[in-house]
């Protein structure tokens, strides 16, 4: 759905933030993109919303070359930015002038998701807080039912009950025809909800994996000295030490944020183990 | 919503609705201002003018402030895409690139001069009712109609063009640059034309002295310059400076 061909970006002529970077997105999946600051991941989402332009390569949505920003290609993108400043209108008008431009667009699901998010409908945008308005934003692009929705940063301002709400509404919001990639820096946050990982380091993508291979071939756990099992990372954690081990039948939770860190320390090591 | 990306009326219009939506109280702040201010110098004439009263002087004056009025509010056309928190969704909305350029331009020139003469006429209608009840002077109104208003307003809508065009082009101080850049302009260009006719006509170019140049200048200045100018100014520049803010709108980023 998504493919990224030999991207290469730079803010400025002598710093390239991406080099021929490519990647390639499914539909039917939810892809949690990871990496440390300034490793690009905001930067990648604007490539993919047509927001910003490849210096060469080429971003496709559907074949279509998302840098042209037709109806055709934007109807089916939906952004949610970690910054963003709304207009001086009430929900029900923002709803009312932008929900058009999105043929799958749902009413109903809209007013589940505020509902479910505890928004009431009758202030002004401006009126409410950070945290309001980010649901408020999600609400609206879970409501576009788009085919790519582009989360930066989603937690971001979240109170720790609207984190729950947010995970319950993305579990049974995804369908089939539709890639969502939530970047994050909240690892914790998303373990839940994505089935896929990627990491961006550097500007390059060291680490793409999907849930179930990761599941499948490393377990995750608290080191053990008389353990025979490959311990491929260990950090201190209180109590001890958290350790990612090469699998050999057991089924643990991913530690997304155990994971993140060995990945980031050696790329190298995490990649042949899966 | 149609799927398709030819230009679309139903987009364009839901544009239209968006950026008055959007920017609604600014313009009536803008209107009310010029209500007020038309008002106010109608009655300190009337007041201080031993009763004489007439309309044309208001007219000027409301002109010109829906002219300069006009050219802010193009100048402050795109705002939305110059802040990076806002521009984004704006940039990813589903429409083509001529529905957001037009839907900003028939907004701030035509429909923005059809609002603004309605107001001066209502209002200037306003002031000489009260004028004839308070001290029985003739009523007047403003005609938007006649050759006068009607050649202002079409300098208008191309004047704002270009102002539109600095809309787009320029960050911040939209307006002043671009009365600063067409200040440069103006002088790069005399500087090019003098340099040309010295080049070519070497020092008899400025000495009035112009036997020698089988150019009939009476001619020139007289028929064929001002021709050549209102077909550059009316029939092309209005054209040329939409064209340039499309393709600056189409590759804008984030």
């Amino acid at each position: 759905m998504i493919n990224i061909k030999n991207l290469t970006f730079g803010y400025k002529k002598n710093q390239q933030l991406f080099r021929e970077l490519t990647l390639d997105l499914k539909a039917g999946s939810i892809y949690g993109l990871f990496g440390m600051n300034g490793a690009g991941k905001t930067t990648l989402l604007k490539h993919i919303s047509g927001m910003l332009f490849p210096q060469q390569g080429e971003c496709l949505i559907f074949e279509k070359d998302v840098k042209e920003r037709t109806p055709e290609i934007m109807a089916n993108i939906y952004i949610i930015p970690e910054e963003f400043v709304l207009p001086s209108i009430k929900i029900s008008t923002f709803a009312e002038l932008h929900a058009p431009f999105y043929p799958r667009f749902s009413y109903e699901l809209f007013e589940k998701y505020l509902k479910e998010f505890e928004i009431s409908n009758g202030k002004n945008l401006t009126k409410y807080s950070y945290g309001q308005k980010k649901k408020f934003l999600i609400a609206f692009g879970l409501a576009t039912q788009t085919n790519v929705l582009l989360m930066d940063e989603p937690t971001n301002g979240l109170d720790i009950p609207s984190k729950s709400q947010f995970r319950r509404i993305m579990a049974a919001a995804a369908t089939e025809d539709q890639c969502i990639v939530i970047s994050t820096h909240q690892v914790r946050d998303l373990a839940s909800i994505i089935d896929h990982v990627i990491v961006l380091d550097n500007g390059k993508i060291i680490f793409h994996k999907s849930t179930f291979d990761i599941g499948e071939k490393l377990s995750f756990g608290k080191l053990r000295e008389a353990s025979n099992q490959q311990v491929l990372y260990a950090e201190e954690v209180l109590g001890g030490k958290a350790a990612i081990y090469q699998n050999n039948g057991q089924d643990t939770a991913i530690d997304l944020e155990l994971l993140f860190n060995a990945i980031i320390k050696d790329p190298q090591v995490i990649n042949q183990a899966i | 919503m149609e799927k398709i990306n030819q230009f679309s009326l139903q987009r364009f219009a839901l544009l239209i609705k968006r950026y008055a939506m959007f920017n609604m109280k600014s313009w009536l702040i803008g209107l009310g201002a010029l209500a007020g201010v038309l008002i106010v110098v109608s009655a300190l004439t009337i007041i201080f003018s031993g009763g004489v009263y007439r309309i044309s002087g208001m007219v000027s004056l409301g002109q010109v402030i829906i002219f300069t009025g006009g050219l802010l509010i193009a100048s402050m056309a795109y705002n939305e895409i110059h802040t990076p928190a806002k521009s984004q969704f704006y940039l990813t909305l589903p429409a083509t690139t001529a529905e957001k350029l037009f839907s900003h331009w028939i907004v701030t020139s035509v429909i923005f001069i059809l609002l603004a003469n309605v107001l001066l006429f209502a209002v200037l209608f306003l002031t000489s009712s009260i004028a004839f009840f308070a001290l029985s002077i003739p009523i007047e109104t403003f005609n938007p109609f006649t050759n006068e208003n009607l050649t202002l307003m079409s300098i208008y809508l191309v004047v704002h063009s270009i102002f539109f065009l600095g809309a787009l082009y320029f960050r911040k101080n939209n307006f002043l640059k671009t009365i600063l850049s067409l200040f440069v302009i103006q002088t790069v260009l005399n500087i090019f034309i003098f340099l040309l006719a010295y080049l070519v006509m070497g020092k008899e170019a400025f000495q009035g002295d112009m036997q020698d140049i089988n150019i009939n200048i009476t001619q020139f200045t007289t028929e064929v310059f001002p021709v050549v100018m209102k077909v550059l100014f009316f029939g092309l520049l209005g054209p040329f400076c939409l064209v340039v803010s499309y393709f600056r709108l189409k590759e804008r980023e984030v």
